[in-house]
């Protein structure tokens, strides 16, 4: 979708057009579920999310406030600090495999559980970061974002989203990468 | 940057892992879209009215003059825009209030303020000139002040005419800060003011109560007695700053009391020697204003510009046996004869400063007024005792 069409559903939505409200939550909501889903693993919470996020958009337009434009990235951000107080209120996860696992027809039950595994660990590595960190992260490598959407989601410069995007990496290549080699290590012993 | 943080494969397969990730349930997708219309749709009934039909529409009708709307208000620019606003109004009451306390006088309330208004002026004055000019005109305040009160029969407090003294003082202060060519100027144009200041007492006092009269001497005496250091700064504006500056000193150090110099000569100590450059009144007999023992040796004495001894600070004549005037140096021919008339020239230059290679006043020092009593040996007054 074009500035333009961003603009158009930012009009209706501030004079609370149900239409347009509805193509707004049918275009952005399946894209921050996903962004949720990745970093925080539970589809309830996922779902929570996605909820309030458009809640909050909902009372945001209520008091004549809200987004000039970039309407998605005011969603994301929106998005990035409900997880950011969900990973507040909870501790981190147990590393642990569920008894009963959703394996699909393809998938063997063994590489579901080393990719649950895998990805719990990622999640974890990710919490480490500091929120900034992690929207970068999660946005430039997780949903494929280029550095000026990113940037506009957080309000930075693209300077800054570089410099943030260089610390992170640093950081989870030393929390994952090592591990990993410490692995490889031991079987060659 | 460090681009291989980038492009690190493995890295990027770690994170890729997150990419996989179960497909959202349909069913609750569905149940959100419609919990967010119908939240939507609740919200739309109930939307508030624009904020300027609140209770607080004073605010934004205030705003609304001097800021341009916002379709999105920032809470806190509004705030602190309204309290600018205000803040700004208090400041400008105050100065509608300064500006109506320049016409007041002193038996008024707001007498304070204007006199307030005047040391801030002065204070925030830049260069000599203009705080010359100030001072002048405030000084001017004050004698109308005092000389309204008067006609109307009441008596100046005190402080109003203690003020008036300084004010006058401090005038020819800033005029002698001037350059010598502008100070000149300056200090004619106060001996004009005080001059006519000095009438219009006069005129006043023919009418004036017995307690008004008291305070009218004494403003007029105050007034003759500045009127004479202009006199005497027109002639020589570096002596007139010399002896100002030896006055402060002397008060800082606490040497001298705070009085004013006609009031000095009177608290002086007898034989102190220090002299009064101020007064106008004759010397206190033996009180060490004078030429002293009379040694003939004087290497301190301050000749007067023209060669002429005496006491440049008075016209009068000196008290017989007050050791003012010629005195008898062991030495007749160093020794100024009365009424000898002017001898030579002295070498020293017109700007008359005392100092220890200076000429003898002797040679051809003569005082003004020279006296029948023990002839000095050196001619400037208020010296003589010490040597």
């Amino acid at each position: 979708m074009g500035e333009s069409s961003e603009q158009d559903l930012l009009i209706g939505a501030r004079n609370f057009d149900l239409p347009t409200l509805g193509a707004i939550y049918d275009r952005y909501s399946p894209g921050i579920y996903r962004y949720a889903m990745r970093q925080l693993g539970e589809d309830c919470l996922a779902e929570d999310c996605v909820a309030e996020t458009f809640s909050r958009f909902l009372k945001v337009l209520r008091t004549g406030q809200g987004p000039q434009d970039h309407l998605q990235a005011y969603l994301y951000r929106i998005a990035h600090n409900w997880i950011t107080d969900s990973y507040r209120r909870q501790p981190s996860p147990p590393l642990d495999l569920d008894e009963t696992l959703p394996g699909g027809d393809q998938s063997l039950p063994e590489k579901e559980a080393d990719l649950r595994l895998e990805q719990q660990q990622v999640r974890l590595a990710l919490r480490s970061l500091t929120p900034d960190q992690r929207q970068v992260v999660t946005l430039r490598f997780i949903e494929g974002w280029e550095n000026e959407e990113v940037a506009s989601a957080l309000q930075k410069p693209v300077g800054a989203i570089k410099a943030l995007q260089h610390r992170a990496l640093n950081t989870l290549r030393r929390l994952l990468l090592s591990e990993e080699k410490e692995d490889i290590d031991e079987l060659k012993k | 940057m460090n681009s291989k943080n980038e492009l690190d494969p493995r890295l990027v397969k770690k994170l890729a892992v997150l990419e996989a990730i179960p497909g959202r349930n349909p069913e609750k997708a569905s149940q959100g879209r419609a919990a967010f219309l119908q939240a939507a749709q609740e919200l739309a009934g109930a939307v508030t009215p624009p904020q300027k039909r609140r209770h607080n529409g004073w605010m934004h009708a205030i705003q609304s003059i001097f800021v341009i709307h916002r379709k999105e208000q920032s809470p806190m620019l509004s705030t602190l825009a309204t309290l600018l606003l205000i803040v700004s109004l208090v400041l400008g009451g105050g100065g509608a209030t300064v500006a109506a306390a320049q016409s007041s006088q002193p038996d008024q309330p707001l007498y304070g303020v204007k006199v307030l208004s005047e040391d801030v002026r002065l204070g925030l004055s830049a260069g000599p000139k203009s705080e010359y000019q100030l001072a002048l005109e405030f000084a001017n305040r004050r004698a109308g002040e005092i000389q309204k009160m008067l006609q109307a029969g009441s008596v100046p407090p005190e402080s109003v005419q203690a003020r008036y003294q300084n004010q006058v003082e401090q005038t020819i202060q800033y005029a002698l800060n001037l350059p010598d060519d502008q100070a000149i100027q300056a200090l004619e144009q106060i001996h004009t003011r005080l001059q006519n200041q000095q009438q219009a007492f006069l005129e006043i006092q023919a009418n004036a109560s017995p307690n008004a009269k008291a305070a009218l001497i004494r403003s007029r005496q105050m007034l003759q007695e500045r009127l004479q250091w202009v006199e005497e700064g027109l002639t020589d504006p570096t002596q007139l700053r010399d002896q100002l500056r030896l006055r402060d000193r002397q008060q800082k150090q606490g040497i001298q009391s705070s009085a004013t110099p006609s009031e000095q000569a009177t608290q002086e100590s007898p034989g102190t020697g220090g002299g009064n450059p101020w007064t106008t009144g004759t010397p206190t007999p033996g009180s060490g204003y004078g030429p002293g023992p009379g040694t003939g040796d004087c290497g301190n004495c301050t000749p007067t510009a023209d060669g002429q001894g005496g006491n440049p600070w008075t016209t009068g004549t000196p008290t017989p046996g007050s050791g003012y005037g010629p005195g008898p140096g062991p030495d007749p021919t160093r020794t100024c004869t009365p009424g000898s008339g002017p001898g030579p020239q002295p070498t020293q230059p017109r700007n008359n400063q005392p100092t220890q290679a200076g000429p003898q006043p002797t040679q051809g020092a003569q005082p003004v007024n020279p006296g029948p009593g023990p002839k000095p040996t050196s001619a400037p007054g208020g010296q003589g005792g010490k040597h």
